[in-house]
């Protein structure tokens, strides 16, 4: 199974594309667009749900201009016949 | 489709909730959780009906998991997701109040419910039933609203009786009954995976109904040559998958989809013969005309003056009609509030219908036209269960005497119980309360007070001297509630049981997962107490809302929405039945009127399609010409108004303002405005400015958009503490009573 989101991570303001640029090396992680400024979509891909969850806590502890990752969307490649 | 290709469509899914989220913030809900016990359930927001599960721990909703065998195929926008978050919100109301003056303060329930019944008595005693009345909601259960609605109408024997759906939902539902007989969509969501063309008028689906906006966006990704065609004045997020997104002038709509049947018939892009079996022409209010008045009344719609009324391009006009018409292809219509909340709602519904009627794209997968609901149970339980003015149960009406003379039987009152006349209509009913005729109202589960239009009218009315108004609400407080003489906290979503009939006919069950919060009790044990000390306990004798249930199956039977065959147990067993299916083998009807699916259409029927809800078993086309909105711009009020949703928040934010984590995105309603506009009046994002109609005035942060349309401020409708509602007028539909929310004209300074 591998889970797929959709993401919304939050910056400190005027950071995204710093935190961009460093999101684009993050494995399963392909940016799909932003503000500009606070606000990068991107679409995130995992084991599963736990997983995904445990990343997300983990580039909120490591990554200080990140202030919040929220899903958007979240399914299972089994998840719909 | 194969497995990379899956991946590749739930990707691209992602990026596009993503992109349409941007800005929100959430918390995943947890994934698998020790100890965690799941109760199948559905959303508790908007009309989509997404199951769902709700996973409880110690007493308190911990979680929600998408249902994957359900519609919704597991997925839940970001709203659902945070459902938890609400069960213990900390405006939870855990105790009833009762004014003191000028402060609502604690009570018991004794107390609350002595104090409310000895007051609808004396309104009664005094000036006769109709000085009471029950406002509700299509967010109630079906058992609650059923409830309400036989204690007022068949008890206390008032036809007093409406709700919010009024607001949303009439003009759908009569522009349903006056084409084809019947109310309700004929079709279902799997019709949009059929679908080759796809016309979204007057709907923001991607923010107000995400769920089905990704079920289009697949379609979109994965059909061949599937186009989009979204009509709407503002570029929406919807707009972004569109293959044509056509702007115009507010309420020029009708012009606009009058031209599309031009080009239909111009371009010989109609099936002659469907025609000939199925449709009759109508004017007025009578099936009176002939395909040939109809193609007179239509010349006159070219694309060219359509384009002038509604300021569209021509071209885009030709297109959109092209692509709807193409012989061999689908079509499928989709529409919400952009056309049913106006003044003319009703007839611009009827021309949507109309479109499908002269193509023949009805009744087979993929070409239907399908309104959405804004409310979890503005069908099932307000609409099908004829909680409204006019109503009785699944189809009947007041003003008719074998309809009266079936429910009286059906409920067990004496014949003449009912009352012959309508009652009144939601606006109305809040405008007998404003001039005294209404001494008493009972407000369940709904904050009109910031969700009518011209609200400060309306607030005034709430708190005349002498009126009474009781509220029930799981939260507190609420525009509404801190107008009330009385508010009794009720039982949330999780903590009470019954059931829930969405947007495409599904009924689904609702399990309690957890005990109410405080004190509070579900709406059903507070109806029925009413009614006890109003000396009607008979009329609602159930230990429980599964009594009722069966009860409400035996008042289904023999009309259209018979589902008598969903039990208790197979709502439980299923993952939502869509009606009519009326035996227990049944295994429900996904498409209406049409023979072999529909149980109504008899086996022997000679044709495919049969519109049995019209004596003649035909749908009828109508002849409605352009007609501007209410109040229209002028040199003292130059700019449009409009309202809508956001993403993140629903109807007045009473379930969403009070989640932390939506707290943080789109909180504060804002203005949002063509930049050319905001150049004129000399503001930019981050500005405030002050929005003034003829009825009122609210103060807005700028936000400068490009999707927006020069000469339109659009306004966000969830926030109690900058109300739109204080601007929007509330001129009503002449036939559906619903009110034109969606159009009026205000000047903008700069605050």
């Amino acid at each position: 199974m591998t889970a797929i989101a959709g993401v919304v991570f939050v910056t400190v303001p005027g950071a995204a594309p710093r935190v961009a640029a460093r999101l684009v090396r993050e494995p399963g992680l392909t940016l799909a667009g932003g503000d500009g400024d606070s606000r990068i979509a991107a679409v995130w891909e995992a084991a599963d749900g736990a997983a995904l969850e445990a990343l997300s806590e983990a580039l909120l502890g490591r990554d200080a201009e990140i202030v919040g990752v929220f899903p958007t969307f979240v399914a299972s490649e089994e998840a719909e016949p | 489709m194969s497995p990379m290709n899956r991946r590749e469509f739930l990707k691209a899914s992602a990026a596009a909730s993503a992109l349409v989220a941007l800005g929100s913030r959430a918390q995943a809900a947890p994934a698998d959780l020790p100890g965690v016990t799941w109760t199948k359930s559905v959303c508790r927001y908007c009309g989509t009906g997404c199951g769902l599960y709700v996973g409880a721990r110690d007493g308190k909703v911990v979680s929600v998991k998408g249902d994957t065998e359900n519609h919704n195929a597991g997925f839940l926008c970001l709203k659902g997701f945070l459902l938890p978050q609400i069960m213990a919100a900390s405006d939870r109301l855990t105790h009833p109040l009762v004014r003191r003056g000028d402060r609502l303060v604690c009570a018991s329930w004794e107390e609350a419910m002595s104090l409310v019944a000895t007051r609808f008595r004396a309104a009664i005693e005094r000036h006769g039933p109709d000085a009471v009345g029950f406002y509700g909601s299509g967010q109630g259960l079906t058992e609650e609203t059923y409830a309400a609605n036989k204690l007022f109408k068949a008890g206390i024997r008032t036809n007093n009786v409406d709700g919010n759906p009024r607001l949303c939902m009439a003009s759908a539902v009569a522009g349903y009954v006056s084409t084809y007989g019947k109310d309700e969509p004929m079709g279902c969501y799997e019709d949009i995976d059929h679908a080759d063309v796809m016309l979204i008028i007057g709907s923001n689906t991607a923010e107000a109904h995400p769920v089905l906006f990704r079920r289009i966006a697949r379609r979109k990704q994965t059909g061949k040559d599937v186009r989009v065609v979204v009509l709407d004045p503002r570029r929406t997020p919807t707009s972004r998958i569109a293959d044509l997104h056509v702007s115009f002038t507010p309420g020029t709509d009708l012009a606009i989809l009058n031209g599309m049947a031009h080009v239909l018939f111009a371009e010989g892009l109609v099936d002659e013969a469907f025609i000939a079996k199925h449709v009759a022409f109508g004017e007025g209010t009578d099936a009176n005309k002939a395909l040939a008045d109809y193609r007179a009344f239509l010349a006159e719609y070219t694309p060219e003056r359509a384009a002038a009324i509604s300021g569209a391009r021509p071209e885009d006009i030709v297109t959109a009609a092209r692509w709807f018409g193409e012989k061999g292809r689908t079509a499928m219509s989709m529409w919400t509030m952009g056309l049913n909340q106006r003044a003319r709602g009703v007839w611009a519904n009827n021309l949507v219908h109309n479109l499908h009627l002269v193509t023949g794209k009805i009744g087979v997968p993929g070409s239907t036209p399908f309104s959405l609901t804004g409310q979890p149970n503005a069908c099932g339980g307000v609409r099908d269960g004829g909680a409204l003015s006019h109503a009785l149960p699944f189809g009947r009406l007041v003003a008719n005497e074998k309809h009266r003379a079936e429910m009286e039987k059906l409920w067990n009152v004496p014949a003449g119980t009912l009352a012959p006349k309508p009652g009144l209509a939601a606006v109305d009913l809040f405008r007998a309360l404003e001039d005294g005729k209404l001494q008493a109202m009972w407000i369940m589960c709904t904050n009109p007070a910031q969700s009518l239009p011209n609200a400060d009218r309306y607030r005034k009315a709430l708190r005349r001297e002498g009126a009474f108004v009781v509220v029930t609400e799981a939260f507190h407080p609420t525009r509404t509630s801190e107008l009330a003489d009385v508010v009794l906290p009720a039982a949330l979503w999780a903590e009470k049981e019954g059931v829930y009939g969405c947007g495409e006919r599904r009924y689904q069950l609702l399990d309690r997962a957890v005990q109410p919060l405080g004190e509070a009790r579900p709406d059903f044990d507070i109806l029925c107490d009413l009614a006890r000390r109003l000396g009607h306990g008979a009329l609602l004798p159930w230990r429980s809302p599964a009594e009722a249930w069966d009860e409400i199956r035996q008042v289904s039977r023999g009309t259209a929405y018979d589902f008598t065959g969903m039990t208790r147990a197979r709502l439980r067993a299923a993952h939502g039945l869509l009606w009519p299916l009326p035996a227990e083998g049944h295994p429900g009807t996904k498409r209406r009127y049409v023979k072999g699916e529909d149980p109504l259409v008899p086996a022997d029927a000679p044709e495919r399609i049969l519109f049995y809800g019209r004596p003649d078993g035909k749908a009828v086309v109508w002849l409605r010409p352009q007609k501007p909105p209410e109040e229209v711009t002028d040199a003292e009020y130059p700019l449009w108004l409009t309202t809508g949703r956001v993403l993140e928040h629903w109807h007045t934010g009473t379930m969403t303002r009070n989640c932390k984590e939506l707290r943080h995105v789109n909180y504060e309603a804002v203005a949002e405005l063509h930049g050319e506009d905001a150049a004129a009046l000399g503001v930019s994002s981050g500005d405030r400015v002050r929005v003034t109609s003829r009825r009122g005035s609210e103060v807005f942060t700028v936000r400068v958009v490009e999707g927006a349309r020069n000469g339109l401020v659009f306004v966000h409708m969830h926030d109690p503490d900058r109300m739109c509602n204080r601007l929007t007028i509330d001129a009503v539909d002449p036939v559906s009573r619903q009110p034109e929310f969606k159009i009026c004209a205000v000047r903008v300074a700069k605050a």
